[in-house]
């Protein structure tokens, strides 16, 4: 398959959105299948708050964090904290020991710093960092924001890179948004105040396409196709995937298309779909698509395919070709 | 005691140490004449003819007719009699059903009974969001006939919904509260499409409204998003077609149209388009 996947990094500079098969993930050597990944958290002084006094006290949050993706069944994620190094005030950059540090220059509350090489032609993952800024390690334990923050942070050192948001009217943080999409993916800039071990359906079928259990993908099977606007490609557009198999909807995973209109969707379980696609919803959490050639369609409008399409275990269903709009009014305009 | 009774008048005999029973009987029978005699009312006379709509109520959808039949029994007629039959709308209006060969000619005769019919048909709109329309039928006999006629028969229309494409149809239910309910409005699009080929596509036109994360360097500093939820989406399956339930819930406070179109062969470019008053087709111009 040529068209990409799930949002992962890519392990070739040649594929802006790379398939599974082509994502960037550790190397072999640093975290190879079925083995166990270990974190620590740095010794910083400035692991303080109200209810925390030492780095110790933030062992529980990163132990949570870390479970949320541990717990994914039909993906091969092991990885722990150990505990604290005291030999270190932060992370070493490229030393293969991902560890958990205080920044006091972190603009943003955290972030991922991924550390790849050039290894047998493509790009391997072979360290990860998380800091957090001063105000963001004092508030790990008084607001559970700052564990889905680390949450979302791990699953960068995954190798997932930004999911799509769903379509919803944006109510804020304090109503609980389902709907037939489900929460928005925690690895997206969405609304996610679900349940906090409980990640979407789009972010286990991610981080399961990058480190897969046993004979997970032998059950699954894929929905292939084209997105246009008239006879043109749509570049860069959300295409998501309701299932609908039990009557009820619940749980959309999502893929974009990529120069060429192409998508596939990876890694579904076997059922009925229906198929939506629609622009990026988060504009801001997409900047290395708003720099790509030919940008991304940001003016379509929202549809959905009416007759569901079936997808069977070990098999593509190809051939979806689905005609958007340009009827959204003006994305980029002054407010 | 004996008592025997001619026609009119009740006499009762009182043998010695019997109960004054004859007594009674005579006040029993709205007075007695001064000279003991009574009179009964005669019963009323048997209706000429009976008329009776076959039972309902009756449950039409949109866009179909329904055979109603009439039944009828002849006592004595001495010549054809002709009765109609009206329409009372109650929640529908008079432009949502009709009827045509509502004229009951009942033969002349004794002892006769029959059967007659006429249609009922429920009229298409461009609305998809009424709920069942309800509405009677009731006789209207022509004069110089003692008729009994049947009570009004019960009617009901179901909305047909509407067909912007060949493999379509669509019903909307009117707008309820949602949840919570200081917030959000909901309807529930029930679409009926046929299976085949890839089947249509239905395009969100309206509304959006604009969302304004955090400036991010040189990155668009709004979004224009589509303002609603997805409440709920149920799918079931029939012999074939498909049947969708969508629960679109929109804020109630900035509350806009809800624009859908639908793209396939032979679709009806204009689409559909519900407001706070109600859902319908639109038509192209």
């Amino acid at each position: 398959m040529d068209a990409p996947g799930y949002r992962f990094f890519t392990a070739s500079p040649d594929t802006l959105l790379p398939v599974a098969a082509d994502a960037q993930r550790w190397a072999k050597s640093v975290w190879a299948p079925g083995e166990m990944l270990t974190w620590v958290v740095a010794g910083d002084p400035r692991w303080t708050s109200r209810l925390i006094d030492g780095p110790d006290e933030i062992i529980p949050f990163v132990a949570q964090a870390l479970a949320a993706w541990a717990e994914i069944e039909t993906a091969d994620i092991r990885w722990k904290v150990s505990g604290v190094d005291t030999s270190l005030d932060d992370a070493e950059t490229g030393d293969g020991r991902p560890t958990i540090f205080v920044d006091p220059e972190a603009e943003r509350g955290s972030y991922a710093r991924i550390v790849a090489d050039w290894i047998a032609g493509e790009w391997v993952i072979t360290d990860c960092d998380v800091p957090l800024s001063p105000f963001a390690a004092a508030s790990l334990d008084s607001d559970i924001w700052w564990t889905y923050v680390l949450i979302h942070e791990f699953g960068h050192c995954l190798g997932l890179d930004h999911a799509g948001t769903f379509p919803r009217v944006d109510e804020g943080r304090d109503l609980h948004l389902r709907g037939a999409f489900g929460i928005d993916p925690l690895m997206s800039y969405g609304n996610y105040y679900g349940d906090l071990v409980s990640l979407a359906p789009d972010d286990r079928l991610g981080s399961s396409l990058l480190r897969p259990a046993a004979r997970w993908r032998d059950s699954t099977g894929a929905v292939a196709g084209v997105v246009t606007i008239g006879d043109d490609p749509a570049a860069f557009v959300q295409v998501f995937a309701i299932p609908v198999s039990g009557g009820i909807a619940g749980g959309a995973v999502g893929s974009f298309t990529n120069e060429e209109g192409e998508f596939v969707l990876e890694g579904l379980d076997p059922g009925r779909y229906v198929l939506w696609t629609g622009p990026l919803n988060t504009l801001h959490a997409h900047g290395h698509l708003l720099a790509a050639s030919p940008p991304p369609v940001i003016d379509a409008t929202d549809q959905a395919l009416l007759l569901p399409v079936t997808v069977t275990s070990g098999a593509v269903m190809d051939g979806t070709r689905i005609g958007a709009h340009r009827s959204r009014p003006e994305r980029l305009a002054n407010p | 005691m004996g008592a025997w009774r001619r026609a009119g008048r009740v006499q009762a005999t009182r043998a010695p140490g019997a109960p004054v029973i004859g007594l009674l009987v005579c006040l029993g029978l709205a007075g007695c004449g001064g000279d003991g005699s009574t009179t009964v009312p005669a019963p009323p006379p048997p209706p000429a003819v009976t008329v009776a709509f076959e039972p309902g109520p009756l449950d039409v959808r949109e866009g179909e007719t329904a055979e109603i039949r009439v039944a009828y029994q002849v006592h004595t007629l001495d010549a054809p009699w002709t009765l109609t039959v009206s329409t009372l709308p109650v929640t529908a209006s008079a432009a949502d059903f009709e009827l045509s060969g509502a004229t009951i000619d009942i033969p002349a005769g004794q002892g006769v009974s029959g059967e007659s019919s006429f249609e009922l048909a429920a009229l298409a709109d461009s609305q998809f969001d009424e709920g069942p329309e309800t509405g009677a039928l009731r006789f209207v006999p022509g004069g110089g006939v003692n008729a009994r006629l049947g009570a009004d028969l019960q009617v009901s229309i179901q909305d047909g919904g509407v067909a912007p494409c060949p493999a379509l149809n669509i019903v909307a239910t009117r707008p309820e509260r949602g949840e919570p309910a200081n917030i959000y409005i909901h309807r529930t699009f029930t679409l009926q499409v046929m299976e085949g080929g890839q089947g249509p596509v239905m395009e969100f036109v309206a509304p959006y409204r604009k969302v304004f994360p955090d400036l991010i360097g040189d990155l668009p500093n709004s979004n224009t998003n589509l303002a609603i939820n997805i409440e709920a989406w149920e799918l079931t399956t029939a012999a074939q077609h498909v049947e969708h339930a969508v629960d679109i819930q929109m804020r109630n406070d900035t509350f806009r149209d809800l624009e859908l179109a639908f793209h396939a062969a032979e679709c009806d470019a204009a689409g559909v388009v519900c407001t706070t008053e109600e859902c319908s087709m639109r038509t192209a111009n």
